[in-house]
């Protein structure tokens, strides 16, 4: 077996805060992760469990209280400031609140490391910081002033001052935070297609496990005390995501490749049917705790049938029929039913 | 017109004032000189008058020129403290720098100046006072600096910068209750600031001071930039925060320092100024902003001497009023202006 | 201004604590004389029976129809039944603090030094027993203005205390010591812009001490010198201008056209800069317009602390391009000093304006008065 070369690896870390009297506040320790080029790394796990900490202490923005985090063959104090600059970039929760400051100015700042003590912006500077831009699909913004856009958008320009740092390893804090649903999974999926095409190592936190599972390519799942590595369908299969969700009432159905919702279900109820009605009916079904068993005649059963250009629903119950034109109705006139 | 000629035109118009103010600075006067003896002076260092040279050559020029830089060290220094503090209403004492420097005085005048160190070491000359002043807000800038490698937070130090000024704010006080009148008197007239006291000797010494803050600042472009998107966002970018920090902190005490030193504390031309420029210019690159507050600073020093003066009056009035009454209309209409009030 | 409303605002509550009733001056059995004074504008005198009333008038800076009055009544007399409408005095006093070097000169010349048991700041006083007083403990400071040392002051029992203040806070310390059963006058000598009027108040302090004809033996003998010095100079022609102060940084506090100083200017025959301006209280000039309008003057007095030339240029390096500071004479008040910087020409001078007076003469007609020696001027080189 190939032994993967891990060109980020950090070593028996332990982070947290020290204080004056020398009592360590330890947040999290004997942490041991590994990272390889071109890989993207979605780092999930509770609240407050330390996602950001850790982060910053990768990003050199905070010093772990012993513990290392090597890149290549150094660790981050062994590389002087400008270096490490070029090598590692960072993005925040931070909001930016700036007056008269241009969308393509501050991604110009992004080329900080490049440029000399005056900053002067060669062109080279400028035609990253413009790519960089084109990148998150902001450059028709670029001339607005940030206090002008979205947050959202905001948070996609500094996405792009990352980019236009090129560096080799991107580090992001809840990138997705502000974004819409489709906004979510393009910047995934941007990160993605970055750490692919351009070979650059992509660690990111979030919140969006459906997003993480399916685009990143490893995991750092980080619980209470401990931490685990892997592909995110081992993590899956080992029941490790599962950890997760131990004191929820939701719960990583590893069949089905969702969450759910422990639900104590009632009820059966017959359903018969074929597709994706079948499938959405079961559905609504089951959040109206009902456990569903197809093709069940013997109790009380939902038929559901095409009708020209739509569905119909119906119902039989004791020898009673009922028909119903949306799973809407149906739902209504069995939460009355249950009722008594 | 072009975007670019307007910006030739706003440059063009502000050093146009620049000069006229500083011309008419020399020209007017509590003396009524007449146009052409100024000129004549001015221009073939002769006069049948006297005491027109001297008043032209001792009194008017050496006020014009620091009226000149102490608007371009003052406005700067509250341009960087804005930047780096990332609040729109810090100013060049933030760091408790004129509070040092008037605990340095206030200790001269009123408690080691009491007659018997006067009969003994003779008058109480101006260099004793600029000395003090200077030792004073020293002191100051070195705490600051101690404290400032220590903390990472940048908002800590802006609040320990308060606190120190005014704890020596309230060892003025204790000063300035034991004193009889004229030590109070003269204390007081030195807090409300004063141009023309500065001779062309003490020039000798305020300009190159204000120079190396100038040129320091200067080098510290590229930085007061990077600090726009915090001290975070900067050091990941590869920005030294605490050597930034630092530079910053003593171009500042150089810049606002000096001014204190020679000319007393002058206030509200650090806040208000560095906000005209944005407005003017719509920028916050640096680049722009540092010569545009230095000159906007100027122009409106130079106009503050000027209206003080009460031409053909006997009588002054003490510079501090003069920029107090032009800055806070200003300060007001910036907080109205930004309901969104964002941080610089 | 912050004067003005201090002691507006004192009036209001003096009002309703000071003496306001007047004695029936028109009530037969009582008879009433007043002391003639001849250039005191500051106080009256009224011999009532055997009695003495003592009115003060507007005795601080900016105060106007304010009036105090003390009753004096000698030790051996019965007090008059209208005694609780003042603030009654037994004299002759014994033990006195003095809030001022001027109120220690007046005792001097009435030779009760020894009844000084407290003064304002020990350092200025330029009084040989005094002095030896303080060394030796007999002597106390009791601070001044606004922390004055009432615990001490009280420790002392003295039967009065001679206060002075520029604004109306004055009327505060009255109040307070006052309340803590101290009697307390206020002397305003200073607000006289006479030099005889400021003298005369000897008159006032003599009657605390029953020596109301010492003090006018001793005023009337000044008096007649300094009017037969005015004799010599009035009809001078060839008066020099005189400029007197040194500046704050640009600002330059010049005396008022009525000032005292001024008029001790006019009397040595001097011609003051500013004699037309009306004021009575020094202006802030600005130093360029000092430097136009002095060009001429001849005589420089009254610099500062400076005691030589170099001193006037430490506090102002432009005073070389000063026509005065290169050709005038230039003369300092500060020849009689003791070790503490307390200058004699405050405390002495004000009872010996006949003095100042011949050495201002000296100073601005040198060819008069040859036989005089300056005692508190030195020329500055």
């Amino acid at each position: 077996m190939e032994k993967p070369d891990n060109i980020l690896s950090i070593e028996n870390l332990k982070i947290g805060y020290s204080s004056i009297k020398n009592t360590d506040n330890v947040l999290f320790g004997n942490i041991h992760l590994t990272g390889c080029d071109g890989e993207l790394i979605a780092l999930v796990g509770k609240n407050g469990v330390g996602k950001s900490t850790l982060l910053r202490n990768i990003a050199g923005l905070q010093n772990p209280l012993s513990g290392y985090v090597r890149f290549y063959d150094k660790t981050v104090g062994e590389y002087n400031r400008s270096d490490f600059a070029k090598m590692v970039s960072f993005v925040s929760t931070e909001i930016i609140n700036v007056n008269n400051l241009k969308v393509i100015d501050l991604v110009s700042l992004g080329r900080f490391p490049h440029t000399n003590w005056f900053g002067k912006l060669k062109s080279e500077d400028i035609i990253q910081s413009a790519k960089a831009l084109q990148m998150v699909g902001m450059d028709i913004l670029r001339e607005k002033n940030i206090n002008e856009i979205s947050d959202g958008e905001r948070q996609r320009v500094m996405i792009a001052r990352t980019l236009a740092q090129n560096t080799k390893f991107i580090i992001l804090d809840e990138p997705t935070a502000f974004l819409d649903l489709p906004n979510k999974y393009e910047i995934v999926h941007l990160l993605n297609r970055l750490s692919k095409e351009e070979s650059k190592t992509i660690l990111f936190s979030t919140h969006d496990l459906n997003i993480a599972i399916q685009e990143a390519d490893k995991i750092w799942l980080m619980i209470d005390n401990e931490i685990f590595q892997g592909a995110p369908e081992d993590l899956i299969l080992n029941e490790k995501f599962n950890k997760l969700f131990e004191n929820s009432n939701l719960h990583f159905d590893k069949i089905k490749g969702d969450f759910r919702l422990k639900r104590k279900h009632k009820e059966k109820i017959g359903l018969f049917g074929e597709g994706a009605s079948y499938n959405w009916t079961k559905k609504a079904l089951e959040r109206l705790n009902f456990t569903v068993e197809k093709g069940n005649e013997l109790i009380t059963n939902i038929k559901v049938e095409s009708e020209e250009n739509s569905f119909k629903w119906t119902l039989k119950s004791n020898n009673k029929t009922q028909n119903f034109k949306s799973i809407y109705e149906l739902s209504l006139f069995l939460k009355k039913q249950t009722k008594f | 017109m072009t975007i670019k000629k307007q910006i030739i035109f706003k440059w063009l118009i502000l050093v146009i004032a620049l000069i006229g103010l500083f011309i008419t600075d020399i020209i007017l006067g509590s003396v009524n000189i007449p146009f052409k003896e100024v000129i004549k002076i001015l221009f073939t260092g002769q006069s049948d008058h006297s005491e027109y040279f001297t008043i032209i050559y001792q009194f008017r020029i050496p006020k014009a020129i620091t009226a000149l830089f102490a608007g371009f060290a003052l406005s700067v220094s509250g341009l960087q403290m804005q930047t780096i503090f990332k609040n729109p209403l810090a100013g060049p004492y933030v760091l408790g720098i004129s509070a040092g420097a008037s605990l340095g005085v206030a200790i001269l005048v009123m408690g080691i100046s009491s007659f018997a160190v006067v009969s003994q070491f003779g008058v109480l000359g101006n260099w004793t006072i600029v000395l003090a002043a200077w030792l004073g807000s020293g002191l100051i800038l070195f705490l600051i600096l101690a404290i400032s490698t220590r903390v990472k937070d940048i908002m800590t130090i802006l609040i320990l910068g308060i606190m120190f000024g005014s704890a020596t704010a309230a060892i003025v006080n204790i000063l300035q209750y034991f004193s009889n009148e004229s030590m109070l008197k003269a204390f007081i007239i030195w807090t409300m600031g004063s141009l023309g006291g500065v001779s062309l000797a003490q020039l000798k010494v305020l300009i190159p001071g204000v120079m190396v803050g100038l040129f320091i600042t200067f080098l510290l472009i590229k930085i007061l930039n990077a600090m726009l998107v915090g001290e975070n966002y900067a050091k990941s970018m590869g920005l030294n925060v605490q050597l930034s920090r630092f530079l910053v902190f003593f171009s500042t005490s150089l810049l606002a320092g000096s001014i204190t030193a020679f000319c007393g504390p002058i206030g509200f031309i650090g806040i208000a100024v560095p906000h005209v420029a944005r407005i003017l210019f719509k920028t916050a690159n640096h680049k722009t902003l540092l010569p545009g507050t230095m000159i906007i600073g100027g122009i409106v020093l130079l106009f503050s001497d000027i209206v003080s003066q009460l031409p053909g009056q006997e009588k002054i009035l003490p510079i501090n009023s003069i920029t107090a009454l032009i800055g806070i209309p200003v300060i007001i209409w910036i907080i109205i202006k930004n309901r969104k009030l964002a941080a610089v | 201004m912050k004067l003005k409303l201090t002691g507006i605002i004192f009036l209001f509550i003096l009002f309703s604590c000071s003496n306001s009733k007047k004695v029936d001056s028109n009530q037969s059995d009582n008879q009433k004389e007043s002391v003639i004074l001849k250039y005191a504008k500051g106080f009256k005198i009224d011999k009532i029976d055997n009695y003495k009333l003592i009115t003060v008038l507007n005795p601080w800076s900016g105060a106007d129809n304010v009036e105090y009055q003390y009753l004096l009544v000698d030790k051996d007399e019965v007090l008059p039944d209208y005694a609780n409408e003042y603030m009654v005095i037994r004299t002759p006093i014994e033990k006195v603090v003095c809030l001022s070097t001027t109120h220690v000169a007046f005792i001097d010349i009435l030779n009760k030094t020894e009844s000084i048991v407290g003064v304002s700041g020990t350092d200025f006083t330029n009084n040989k027993e005094v002095r030896e007083n303080i060394e030796n403990k007999l002597v106390f400071d009791v601070g001044f203005d606004s922390n004055l040392n009432y615990e001490l002051i009280v420790g002392m029992k003295p039967d009065l205390v001679i206060t002075y203040g520029i604004g109306g806070e004055i009327a505060g310390y009255n109040q307070r010591l006052k309340d803590l059963g101290i009697n307390a006058v206020m002397n305003a000598e200073y607000l006289e812009d006479h030099p005889l009027g400021k003298l005369e108040w000897i008159k006032f302090i003599a009657a605390f001490y029953n020596m109301e004809d010492e003090a006018n033996i001793y005023f009337d003998s000044i008096e007649k010198e300094y009017n037969t010095l005015l004799n010599i100079t009035k009809n001078l022609t060839n008066k020099p201008e005189v400029l007197i102060g040194l500046p704050y940084k640009d600002s330059w506090y010049v005396p008022g056209g009525k000032s005292f100083l001024a008029k001790m200017v006019e009397d040595a025959g001097g011609e003051y800069l500013w004699n037309e301006n009306d004021s009575r209280e020094s202006q802030p000039f600005n130093t360029e317009s000092i430097f136009a309008k002095a060009t001429e003057a001849e005589i420089w007095i009254h610099t500062g602390n400076s005691n030589n030339k170099n001193d006037i240029l430490k506090v102002d390096e432009r005073f070389k391009n000063f026509k005065p500071f290169n050709e005038s004479l230039i003369y300092n008040n500060n020849l009689r000093m003791n070790q503490f910087g307390g200058n004699d020409y405050w405390e002495t001078g004000l009872v010996q304006p006949n003095i100042v007076l011949k050495d201002m003469i000296k100073i601005f007609h040198p060819d008069l008065l040859k036989d005089h020696e300056l005692v508190y001027y030195k020329q500055i080189n």
